[in-house]
């Protein structure tokens, strides 16, 4: 996600409806990402972005800019994500997911087989990222969908940089060992 | 080099750069059929996952938001705590400085009180006169202290409940450390 202009801020900090507006344009597919990945669930994800993007509108003349304002967003999505992903642990165990993000894949390879390949191979990655601890799916997310770079996801969850790496280092670990051990996955690799 | 050794260092680097040119790694990969494996199945994850289908949310999002924001108040800059109660602690405490200076002025006496400087040493009474007059300097300055007192622990109180506030509007921003 690209840092949106200090003027677009500003703007947005004064109370500029218009602008607030390109700001949510800007940044929402982004967030719904992240918040998706981070729920699993489409509802929750949406419901959690709006009440992410209402925080912002609210939070905005109380940004003081002592970081960049995306690691902001993020972590903000991140905080109420989990504190969501808390509520909506307690209240019903989640579902199965990805048709949506598959679907999105669906166009980036052309032949049909190729197609069918990539999307398999993408539903089972995702559906092992989806398998991992939140704290794993949250540093893979960052890392490969968000392209947030060591110290972006240290920033946002608040860690030291070396425990980030430590993160991804595990989470692919255990993805590739369960990966390599699925029956015919030679077949898609 | 065991395998899980093998395993953890490809593990610990996405862009596969740093691994490149160890030797050692490398012979390894090359007689071991599950560490290849375990490579080729990094790479197919790395590939797919860096290739970060981004799911559009729904159209009725935006809207949505921009017509709830009008409904919401929003945070103010520099004056979470209310206008009136600043002006108040504000004359408090000018008030309390300028009372407490006058106070000083008013209570101020000569030294010594009675009497010259050369009758003070001749006079075999002198600290017990020295005393006397301390005590009464001591309770003149108690007097002009307490109101200046009073008008500075108002002002901090004040200030550190503003500074609290806001830290407060600050901090929705981060509502809790995420669970590690």
């Amino acid at each position: 996600m690209q840092e949106p202009s200090a003027y677009l801020l500003a703007c947005c900090r004064q109370g500029d409806t218009q602008s607030f507006a390109q700001l949510v344009a800007s940044v929402q597919t982004y967030i719904y990402n992240l918040a998706y990945r981070l729920l699993r669930d489409e509802d929750e994800a949406h419901d959690l972005v709006q009440d992410v993007l209402l925080r912002v509108w609210q939070m905005l003349p109380t940004f003081r800019g002592e970081s960049r304002f995306t690691t902001w967003l993020y972590r903000l999505v991140v905080n109420l994500g989990l504190n969501r992903l808390a509520y909506v642990r307690r209240r019903a165990s989640l579902g199965p997911t990805d048709e949506r993000l598959a679907a999105a894949a669906t166009g980036l390879a052309a032949d049909p087989q190729e197609i069918h390949d990539a999307t398999e191979l993408r539903q089972m990655v995702w559906r092992e990222v989806d398998a991992l601890p939140d704290k794993y799916r949250l540093v893979i997310t960052l890392y490969y969908q968000q392209e947030c770079s060591y110290q972006e996801i240290a920033d946002i969850l608040q860690l030291p940089i070396n425990t980030v790496k430590t993160h991804l280092a595990r989470a692919r670990h255990a993805l590739a060992s369960r990966l390599a051990n699925i029956e015919g996955v030679d077949d898609v690799l | 080099m065991s395998c899980e050794r093998v395993r953890w260092l490809l593990s610990l680097d996405p862009t596969g750069a740093e691994l490149a040119h160890d030797a050692a790694l490398c012979a390894h990969l090359d007689r071991c059929d599950r560490c290849r494996a375990f490579a080729r199945a990094l790479a197919a994850i790395d590939s797919t996952l860096a290739a970060r289908p981004l799911a559009e949310p729904r159209p009725d999002l935006a809207p949505a938001v921009l017509a709830a924001i009008q409904q919401r108040p929003r945070a103010t800059i520099g004056q979470p705590f209310p206008r009136p109660f600043l002006v108040l602690a504000a004359t408090l405490t000018l008030f309390a400085l300028v009372s407490g200076a006058l106070l000083l002025h008013v209570s101020a006496t000569a030294w010594p009180p009675s009497a010259g400087p050369a009758e003070l040493w001749l006079n075999p009474s002198w600290p017990a006169s020295a005393s006397a007059w301390l005590s009464v300097e001591a309770e003149h300055a108690a007097e002009a202290i307490l109101p200046i007192v009073i008008g500075l622990v108002i002002t901090v109180v004040a200030a550190a409940a503003g500074f609290r506030v806001s830290d407060r509007h600050e901090a929705a921003g981060q509502p809790a450390r995420p669970r590690r």
